[in-house]
């Protein structure tokens, strides 16, 4: 006699559940288990991992995780882009100054950023060498200073800024084309990615707050699998790192360990 | 409590970084002209900054926000 899991979606999941509730999510195909405290997600083809007790605090000054550039941090090779996302929990403690969240840039090249602008919209670039020739958007506001909130940038690898779309807390928002330049693909360059700090031929800049949970993805995310991420920690299989920032900057997935920079906080009790 | 000094680049080289709570000198911020950086500490002013202006978090950050040294790029 088989048994039939009961099923339920990401958005209408029961509001008082007891431990080992079970559920089937028809929406995001994860199969969901209560352990009492937060809802634990499973996938035949996923990654799940349990809501962390730590994150990383940037002082906004110049504090920063680098990675070492790695092949698998970089999604063009001149000619053509492949698809990639990425995600985070942030906490800026400002809605007004800059917010870097991912970046692979140095003085004069670039790949791609992904950050908040000084008036709280969240953005993205996809440089063809420099921010001069690339394919961006921009949201219209949505975030909010000195509260948590999950934000995704996804990329088709289309080399149009139309493959770029934007998530805040799970909801996809309209988005303003700040592309500039001609653009045909990224390069695979060789600059470290960093966490928290943005470095251009401007100058270089750093995140005031906390960020948690940050995952580079080689794949275009749908909106079932952000809805993954952000409700049950269920990051797909094509996830190329991720930083729990549990006392630490070490990958949860890959092999891409960061380093805390100038007494990053890595161990902040602070959490979404 | 974090406590923050001014130096100039010229200085980093007398910069011990045993005392301080940067990694080094390659992972310093500077001023967008290049001439000026800093450097932070949580117990005690090292003897190597004796005599320099001490700044609290919210000063710096301050300091920080001006043209000196934040380029007013729209990003």
């Amino acid at each position: 006699m088989p048994t039939t899991i009961p099923t339920t979606t990401s958005s209408t999941r029961p509001g008082s559940p007891s431990t080992g509730d079970a559920y089937f999510e028809t929406d995001t195909k994860n199969y969901i288990i209560y352990d009492g405290a937060n809802w634990r997600g499973y996938n035949s083809d996923g990654l799940s991992f349990t809501k962390g007790t730590q994150s990383a605090d940037f002082g906004g000054t110049n504090e920063y995780v680098s990675i070492a550039d790695s092949d698998s941090l970089s999604f063009g090779n001149g000619s053509s882009d492949s698809a990639f996302s990425i995600t985070a929990w942030i906490k800026p403690d400002s809605s007004t100054g800059g917010f870097r969240i991912v970046s692979k840039s140095d003085a004069s090249n670039a790949e791609y950023l992904f950050a908040t602008d000084g008036s709280g919209n969240l953005r993205v670039w996809i440089c063809d060498n420099t921010f001069s020739n690339a394919i961006g958007k921009r949201s219209t506001g949505g975030l909010t200073a000195d509260t948590w909130q999950h934000v995704a940038m996804t990329y088709s690898g289309s080399g149009a800024s139309s493959g770029i779309k934007l998530y805040i807390n799970n909801s996809a928002v309209s988005l303003t084309d700040s592309s500039s330049g001609s653009y045909t693909a990224m390069e695979n360059l060789s600059m470290d990615v960093d966490i928290g700090r943005f470095v251009s031929s401007g100058g270089t800049s750093y995140s005031d707050g906390h960020m948690d949970d940050v995952a580079i993805i080689g794949k275009e995310l749908s909106a079932g699998e952000v809805s993954s991420i952000y409700n049950s920690n269920l990051y797909p299989v094509e996830t190329v790192s991720l930083y729990r920032f549990e006392g630490n900057a070490n990958d949860s997935v890959g092999s891409n360990n960061g380093t805390g920079q100038n007494s990053v906080v890595l161990n902040s009790t602070d959490v979404r | 409590m974090k406590t923050y000094v001014i130096i100039d680049s010229s200085e980093v080289g007398s910069v011990d970084f045993d005392q301080v709570l940067e990694t080094s000198a390659e992972t310093l911020r500077f001023s967008l002209d290049g001439t000026k950086t800093f450097v932070k500490y949580e117990d005690g002013q090292p003897s190597f900054l004796w005599g320099k202006t001490e700044y609290t978090h919210e000063e710096i950050l301050e300091v920080l926000a001006t043209d000196e040294w934040t380029s007013d790029e729209p990003i």
